[in-house]
């Protein structure tokens, strides 16, 4: 696995910033890449440490999985949550069609 | 009744008891502060002046009936701009909620309200609590109330303003990393962190879920206490949250005890670490020699991977962060980008509304989460994140709390840090308690010859509430300095 972002210039400021649906502005590239290539540098110390025998800490504390009981109660109030939608359609958050062009 | 600064809310509560101030006046008071600083010190980003007002008439009427909430009724509370109040603006400092009406109450401000407190404007932060100096507020640069050319700490940087320019006399913050105590030290007021789980987290905009906490800033630690008291406890919303073993913090204090022979750890790591202020120093080696004065006993003790702290939260932090702010996508709610396609809509939107920082952040977490890079940079922090953990609990076999600073430096002039490495790691004092999910609180310690507040950090173990309050609160009954005014106060 190519570990060392500095010598292998394998970091993809367009691929990554692809997977995260973020637009980021051509001038903005240079110096973002630039920070992220100061910020991995540092973050390699982890890759280099032997800890091929220690279990990995996901939460500080031990949650379980928790069940209750189904209970029907009043829902969240419709008008609400549409009153801060971008747009609306009578009852309905209104989205650019998804497939587009297929019946026309 | 005269309101002097840094009034505590324990006495406030006092006076509303014997009747010799309303809640009318106290909020007009803090209303007062608020017009007459805060256009200097941006320490609040909005604030409703009629509805607060119409809160507190509520109160006083409840007060003469004899149906008072508790005995803060009427006691406004600045509340830092991530966390939800119903139908109030909660922007986290980005310009993709600008406009957007919280449709409900954090479950932190529903248990104020039901205390009868005031939720008294939203403070200002870095961008999604992503910064340690509020420069990254899409809005407005708040500056530190003891000097305007310096921040006033972050990401909570506005409620701990808020406090020491007496706006308001407690506020409510978020710490994810740092983002309560680092503020509270370069404000000069009291900042707590409490464990993770204590108090739920329903409603607080999310930034790293398994880090995040809220916590209150105080003029006091009895106040912090108390606070704590109104706000902890589970919640159903938040599978994460637990109830404290101890019911009521606050009494725990009135009780009398000592700190005579109470075991307090140093780790030699900190404190030879490199960058580290000699004022700090100086200022952190009076505070251990009033804790000995006190007869609490200094055990050295090692932290042998604290090094790696800034490394494992900048990881772990990152990456929970890329897939919480993955909900920011133009569709139900914030802002959305004018586009024809669907899928520009995401894009377009992000790229439109996520400042500089939270980008970053977001592309740093999609990278150690990405195939091929998971184990090397995410898999690694979070089983550096159990040695870190281990090294806690080994400290606190043989100390009951430990001290350090709350930060390398003093309070720093704005663009100070040239690269946002350099900022990152102005918090390695702070983030392994998150990291570990202790609890932690930043106490005002001294002032520098240059008038800066500083600040030392007390660390106790997981749910261990009530020896963390019992030694800050004797510390801050004993240290030289009084209070912590800033000056034009």
């Amino acid at each position: 696995m190519e570990k060392n972002m500095k010598e292998n210039k394998i970091f993809n400021i367009d691929d990554i910033a692809a997977l995260a649906k973020l637009k980021i502005a051509e001038s903005d590239k240079k110096k973002l890449m630039n920070d992220m290539m100061e910020i991995v540098g540092y973050i390699e110390e982890l890759s280099k440490l032997k800890l091929s025998n220690i279990e990995p800490m996901h939460h500080s504390s031990n949650i379980q999985n928790i069940s209750r009981e189904d209970i029907v109660k009043a829902p969240f109030p419709r008008e609400k949550i549409l009153s801060i939608a971008p747009d609306t359609f009578d009852e309905l958050i209104k989205v650019p069609a998804i497939l587009p062009d297929e019946e026309q | 009744m005269k309101i002097e600064p840094n009034i505590t809310i324990a006495k406030i509560a006092k006076n509303l008891g014997e009747g010799k101030i309303s809640s009318v006046e106290i909020c007009n008071h803090y209303l007062e502060n608020f017009t007459k600083k805060n256009s200097v010190f941006n320490a609040i980003l909005s604030i409703n002046k009629e509805k607060i007002l119409k809160s507190a008439e509520e109160s006083d009427k409840r007060r003469k009936e004899g149906k008072v909430l508790s005995s803060y009724d009427g006691i406004p509370i600045a509340i830092k701009d991530n966390l939800c109040v119903e139908d109030e603006p909660c922007t986290c400092a980005s310009k993709i909620l600008e406009g957007f009406i919280s449709p409900y109450d954090a479950t932190v401000i529903k248990k104020i309200k039901a205390a009868g407190m005031i939720p008294f404007g939203r403070t200002n932060m870095d961008e999604f609590a992503m910064g340690s100096s509020c420069e990254n507020s899409a809005y407005v640069k708040t500056r530190n109330p003891w000097d305007k050319d310096r921040v006033p700490g972050g990401s909570s940087g506005g409620s701990a303003a808020s406090v020491a320019l007496s706006i308001a006399p407690a506020a409510l913050g978020s710490d994810t990393g740092g983002s309560i105590r680092q503020p509270a030290a370069f404000c000069g007021v009291v900042g707590l962190k409490p464990s993770y789980g204590i108090v739920s987290r329903y409603g607080l905009v999310a930034f790293a879920s398994s880090l995040d906490q809220i916590g209150p800033f105080t003029n006091s630690v009895l106040d912090s206490a108390i606070v704590l008291d109104i706000i902890k406890g589970k919640d159903p919303m938040d599978c994460t949250s637990i109830d404290s073993k101890i019911a009521n913090f606050a009494e725990l204090l009135s009780q009398p005890y000592s700190i005579d022979g109470l075991r307090i750890g140093i780790p030699s790591e900190c404190i030879n670490c490199e960058g580290l202020d000699n004022v700090i120093k100086e200022n952190f080696n009076e505070s251990i020699n009033l804790l000995k004065g006190l007869g609490a006993k200094i055990i050295e003790i090692s932290f042998p991977h604290w090094k790696y702290s800034v490394s494992v939260y900048y990881v772990i932090a990152t990456a929970e962060a890329s897939a919480n702010l993955a909900r920011f996508d133009g569709i139900r709610y914030g802002l959305r980008a004018k586009t024809e396609k669907l899928s520009e809509i995401y894009l377009e939107s992000r790229g439109l509304g996520f400042g500089e920082e939270v980008k970053r952040r977001i592309l740093l977490g999609t990278f150690v989460l990405s195939s091929g890079y998971y184990d090397a940079y995410y898999r690694s922090a979070q089983k550096v994140r159990t040695l870190i953990r281990k090294d806690y609990d080994e400290a606190f076999k043989i100390c009951d709390v430990i001290l350090t600073p709350v930060t390398p430096t003093p309070p720093f002039t704005f663009n100070s840090k040239s690269t946002p490495l350099q900022m990152y790691l102005s918090d390695i004092f702070t983030i392994s308690v998150n990291l570990a999910g202790n609890c932690a609180i930043s106490v005002p310690s001294g002032i520098t010859s240059d008038n800066l507040p500083l600040g030392v950090q007390f660390t106790a173990g997981f749910m261990r509430e009530d020896i963390l309050l019992k030694t800050s609160h004797i510390f801050e009954l004993h240290r030289s300095i009084k209070s912590f005014i800033p000056p034009e106060n």
